[in-house]
């Protein structure tokens, strides 16, 4: 796993049908912490999230890592991001052990033995080593989305990006992806970036939080700063 | 956008997708399974409802033609008749049809499914390439079946012919007549045209179809007009193809 120091989003702006969703957003992710980026539905915290991966790319601005830009150095930054789906995007048509090998079978890492191993030991590291032989559509919704971070891990990521890791989730799985987090930033080097408009799950997992209001960052700062901030603006959320 | 501009633009989708997917073949080991599971899954979908379409046009074919040959006297032409019928034109043709609505539709279906609900792009986020991982299986195996669907309702077709032209009183010719003719008068250019035929149609249902499905976007709904697009654009697609296909072959003396 490689060590970065810092993964920067610097001035990116990005707009849809002529309509700016996010504008000259800035915010600085460091290793192995746990960065929250909380606000209301439809404020661009998905798209934020999904250009830092690659799949959405910024009109304005840049991502980079330890000043390097991430996606034209991206053979030289050497890291793995991973990326959690808001709706766990399972392959509806392979099994959870497939689900969870298939980088590792498509990249061919590795024997098939040691594959299915590895995912089984990250499956029961979740809980939820007896799904293995399910398919996606049995499963519940908090399931669904343990087998999304199982299939994350399983590639060793250097940054676990989450989209609404809690939404649609009942309080007791929305406890247990907090343990998960919780448990993450104590064993592994992962740096964490999870998206939110959850306060009080926001205020369980977070080393930092940052609020974002229509397209724009307001407030950034660590958890007990955030909590104690009198800004209104966190009234409404 | 109008319709000039889609049309020209689902052409360009449709070019650099089958580009894409040439250029992605040399990976074609690590597909292999996915390729056997899509040749047996798409000969699964259509052996069946391509037995009966060919056993009965076969079997029309020969009783209506039979019929007017048996009035001239010339009956026992039916055997060429109906077996250069089925093999250059009707099988190909149909089989192209069949697996436009059975494969290509069930393509569109589960890619587009796969596009609105972020399965592809989770694939995206795996630098797992949809061409290679979706596209490329199913393209080689609607490539490898057809022609064997053509050749197989070619058969079950010309048995259909046989079996109403023994069987038929006013017609009358025997099953050993029946082929005696068909073997004089078809020959294998005139199979190899079928075969032709039916290889530019796979490349069309395969390719028309994965790329409507990854084009789609949007909800739920989305998937259901992909199915309908995927399914009209295949059948205009092979019938335009199949008259330029047909005086191509002309051209070059095939036919």
């Amino acid at each position: 796993m490689k060590k970065f120091r810092l993964l920067k989003v610097d001035e990116v702006t990005k707009g849809f049908n002529g309509k700016t969703v996010l504008e000259r957003i800035s915010c600085e992710f460091f290793n192995n912490e746990v960065h929250v980026i909380l606000g209301k539905s439809g404020t661009g915290k998905s798209v934020l999230l999904k250009m830092i991966i690659g799949l959405i790319k910024p009109d304005l601005g840049k991502i980079s890592i330890d000043d390097q830009d991430l996606f034209e150095n991206a053979k030289e930054n050497d890291l793995i991001l991973s990326y959690i789906f808001q709706s766990s995007a399972l392959l509806n048509s392979l099994t959870v052990i497939d689900n969870v090998t298939i980088f590792l079978d498509e990249h061919n890492v590795g024997s098939k033995q040691e594959r299915v191993t590895k995912a089984y030991g990250i499956l029961s590291d979740l809980g939820i080593q007896d799904a293995a032989n399910k398919m996606p559509s049995e499963l519940s919704g908090g399931m669904r989305k343990r087998v999304a971070i199982a299939r994350s891990l399983i590639i060793s990521p250097d940054i676990l990006l989450y989209d609404e890791p809690t939404a649609e989730l009942d309080p007791i799985n929305t406890k247990i992806i907090s343990q998960i987090i919780d448990k993450l930033r104590d064993t592994n080097t992962i740096t964490q970036v999870v998206v939110t408009h959850d306060i009080a799950f926001a205020y369980s997992i977070a080393d930092k939080i940052s609020i974002l209001e229509d397209g724009k960052i307001i407030l950034t700062g660590d958890k007990d700063a955030i909590k104690n901030s009198k800004n209104a603006l966190l009234e409404p959320i | 956008m109008n319709r000039f501009t889609s049309i020209t633009v689902g052409i360009g989708e449709f070019l650099y997708l089958l580009w894409r997917t040439l250029k992605s073949i040399k990976h074609f080991p690590s597909s292999s399974e996915k390729f056997l599971f899509q040749v047996f899954d798409m000969g699964n979908r259509t052996l069946p409802v391509a037995a009966l379409i060919a056993l009965s046009i076969g079997s029309v074919l020969a009783l209506q033609t039979g019929i007017q040959l048996s009035g001239y006297g010339i009956e026992d032409k039916i055997g060429g008749i109906v077996g250069i019928s089925l093999c250059t034109e009707l099988a190909p043709v149909m089989a192209a049809i069949l697996m436009a609505g059975r494969v290509g539709s069930s393509i569109t279906a589960e890619i587009s499914s796969m596009k609105v609900y972020e399965e592809i792009s989770a694939l995206e986020t795996m630098n797992i390439d949809p061409v290679r991982f979706l596209v490329l299986p199913r393209f080689l195996a609607c490539l490898v079946t057809l022609p064997f669907l053509v050749i197989y309702m070619d058969l079950i077709g010309w048995l259909g012919g046989s079996l109403v032209s023994s069987m038929n009183q006013t017609i009358s010719v025997s099953f050993s007549s029946f082929y005696n003719d068909l073997s004089q008068v078809v020959k294998i250019s005139d199979i190899s045209v079928g075969i032709i035929k039916s290889v530019f149609f796979a490349i069309v249902i395969s390719i028309s179809s994965c790329s409507i499905g990854l084009l789609a976007s949007g909800g739920p709904r989305e998937i259901g007009n992909s199915v309908t697009k995927s399914v009209v654009a295949s059948f205009i697609a092979i019938l335009v193809l199949d008259y330029f296909l047909t005086r191509l072959l002309i051209l070059v003396g095939l036919l």
